[in-house]
């Protein structure tokens, strides 16, 4: 470990994907000529600019090295020309998560991505698969584990998936059938009708708006497959100074992430999760915000405590009090809903054909207007046991936090209208510039800022 | 000047330093006036209006600011109509930055920052003596 090492091969290649915009500046002569000869030109200054860039990229990675000293601090030096030197202690770093899409996998490749203490800058290394474990080790060694595989992940993944499947599916059928019903003359009636682009639009908006929402729901569905796939072979691990999980069926991943720069746990409710009774429960350390949850917790399971100790207690189960609260949380889902509503009512007597795709937006919009109204009375900020506790609803997740960093700051604002009722917005910047604003907190709720 | 008198004092802008930033604040109006008047008189004067009345807003919030020590965290609080709390713990303080511009040097104050990895703190313009002060207590507790 301690000599200095090549990044792996995918290193270049990451750089080489980097210059990828340059390659399409001699296409633009193409766009004014359109003839063969101009794209056949272009084609050549293409290629010379591929074999002189990758021969840089290649000139790069050969004079690279990455290196881990005897006292744990990693050296990453880059050199063409110009040097660039960083080091990272092993005291400094919040976290560390190692990636191995299908394509580093095939090539015994793994992305190293190291999180500095109170740094939005991050590290990303190129190591192969050994190397990047060796280096894992060294800098937040796995000692004394206690493991956990908790399944609560891939029965919410594939259940939503399910669900989410099945309205697909549904769509599907809808768009086919619509489709057919328009097939024999659709070309025809699309020729015909070429002139009168408001009657055109009539007839074809609600098929378009059909395959749209089909389009949607199988980009999502591909989103939650990929989300179910993470959730397999998945295990959470407690050391004395780590949390860690890794999982993932074909695109493998671990994340370790330090207890002391913990910067919240944060219990994401969704109307899923209270049906299933499962909950997604994500940390944050430094600047880390994994996308994928640590674990998830089945409500009433010990799991909770004891991978997260810390997490004592949960935001209390109550209604804030909405006296004199803002009317700000229903502006996002409110303006949107009522010009939906308008246009659906104007509809009605204009357009009626798009009267029914117009009730979509109108819809989700509508439940958006609900989640916000769970917000109002949800909202909150407490301070139980010296620890700080706030729930807050960003869309149709409620976010049910637990502060751990002693180190946040504090940012309170308040609008006229708020100072003559009292109230603020509290917003908590955590090290690494990660900001959680609560809305419309009574000033007494925030007695310990003093303000 | 000690922790405990910090401690016991709050920190607002003198008038001189006042006055400094106001003329920070009118520079770029009185650069960019000349070519308002050069469209017309009245959207030169329209342009100096808006600007006195910025330089005005400025001076408000310059009389507004208020920033303590406490025996765990620092506090900046500015805003007449929009009041806006910033706190730092003292731990998180990572630096301290002091600047002084021959106009702050000529009225005997100083700009600090405070910063810390998540927020950064802005106290324009306090007297000298108090911001060597406030910058010695702070590195001195800090990681």
């Amino acid at each position: 470990m301690n000599r200095e090492k090549h990044f792996h091969p995918l290193a270049a290649l990451h750089l080489l994907r980097k210059t990828l915009l340059v390659y399409l500046l001699p296409l633009v002569q193409v766009l004014f000529d359109r003839n063969w000869d101009a794209l056949r030109a272009a084609l050549r200054q293409e290629l010379v600019l591929l074999v002189f860039i990758s021969a840089v990229c290649w000139a790069v990675y050969y004079a690279s090295r990455w290196q881990v000293d005897a006292e744990g601090t990693v050296h990453v030096s880059w050199r063409l020309g110009v040097r660039l030197d960083r080091a990272l202690r092993a005291e400094g770093l919040a976290a560390l998560v190692l990636e191995q899409p299908l394509l580093y996998r095939l090539t015994g490749a793994c992305r190293v991505v190291l999180y500095p203490v109170g740094q939005t800058k991050t590290i990303t290394l190129y190591l192969t698969r050994q190397q990047a474990a060796e280096l894992a080790d060294v800098l937040l060694p796995v000692t004394d584990p206690l493991w956990h595989a908790p399944k609560g992940g891939e029965k919410l993944a594939f259940t939503v998936l399910g669900a989410n499947g099945l309205s697909t599916l549904f769509l599907w059928w809808l768009a086919i059938h619509q489709t057919q019903s328009y097939a024999p003359d659709a070309q025809t009636a699309a020729l015909a009708q070429l002139g009168q682009l408001a009657a055109l639009a009539a007839r074809w908006l609600p098929l378009g708006m059909a395959w749209l929402l089909v389009l949607a729901g199988t980009l999502f569905c591909i989103s939650l497959v990929r989300s179910a796939l993470q959730a397999v072979h998945y295990t959470v691990w407690r050391t004395d100074t780590q949390l860690g999980s890794r999982g993932g069926f074909i695109r493998r991943y671990e994340m370790r992430l330090r207890l002391c720069q913990l910067n919240y746990a944060d219990l994401r409710r969704s109307p899923a999760t209270w049906a299933l009774h499962y909950c997604p429960v994500f940390v944050s350390a430094g600047a880390c915000r994994p996308e994928l949850p640590l674990f998830v917790w089945r409500e009433g399971t010990p799991l909770l405590r004891e991978l997260l100790p810390e997490m004592a207690q949960l935001p209390p189960d109550t209604r804030a009090d909405t006296t004199d609260r803002s009317m700000v949380f229903f502006l996002p889902a409110g303006i949107p809903l009522a010009l939906c509503l308008l246009l659906t009512a104007v509809s009605r007597t204009t357009l009626p054909a798009l009267t029914l795709p117009l009730l979509i937006p109108t819809g989700v919009f509508a439940a958006l207007l609900g989640a916000a109204a769970v917000g109002w009375h949800r909202e909150g900020v407490w301070q139980q046991q010296g620890q700080l506790l706030l729930c807050r609803q960003h869309q149709f997740h409620l976010h049910q936090l637990c502060v751990f960093h002693p180190d946040t700051g504090f940012t309170a604002l308040q609008s006229p209208w708020a100072v003559t009722v009292q109230r603020a917005n509290l917003t908590l910047v955590f090290p690494g510039k990660e900001k959680v604003t609560v809305r419309s907190v009574p000033l007494a709720a925030l007695d310990f800022l003093e303000i | 000047m000690s922790e405990q008198e910090l401690l016991r004092t709050a920190l607002v802008l003198p008038p001189r330093a006042r006055r400094v930033l106001c003329v920070w604040a009118a520079v770029p109006g009185l650069v960019c006036a000349p070519f308002a008047f050069w469209q017309s008189v009245w959207a030169g004067a329209v342009f100096c209006a808006v600007w006195a009345a910025l330089v005005a807003l400025v001076r408000a919030r310059c009389c507004s600011f208020v920033a303590a020590l406490t025996a765990d965290s620092v506090t900046v609080q500015a805003g007449v109509a929009i009041p806006v709390l910033h706190r730092i713990p003292r731990r998180a303080v990572t630096g301290v930055q002091l600047l002084r511009t021959p106009l702050l040097w000529a009225a005997g104050c100083t700009v600090l920052l405070v910063r810390s990895p998540g927020l950064q703190l802005v106290l324009p313009g306090i007297p000298a003596a108090q911001a060597t002060a406030l910058a010695a207590v702070l590195m001195e507790g800090s990681v």
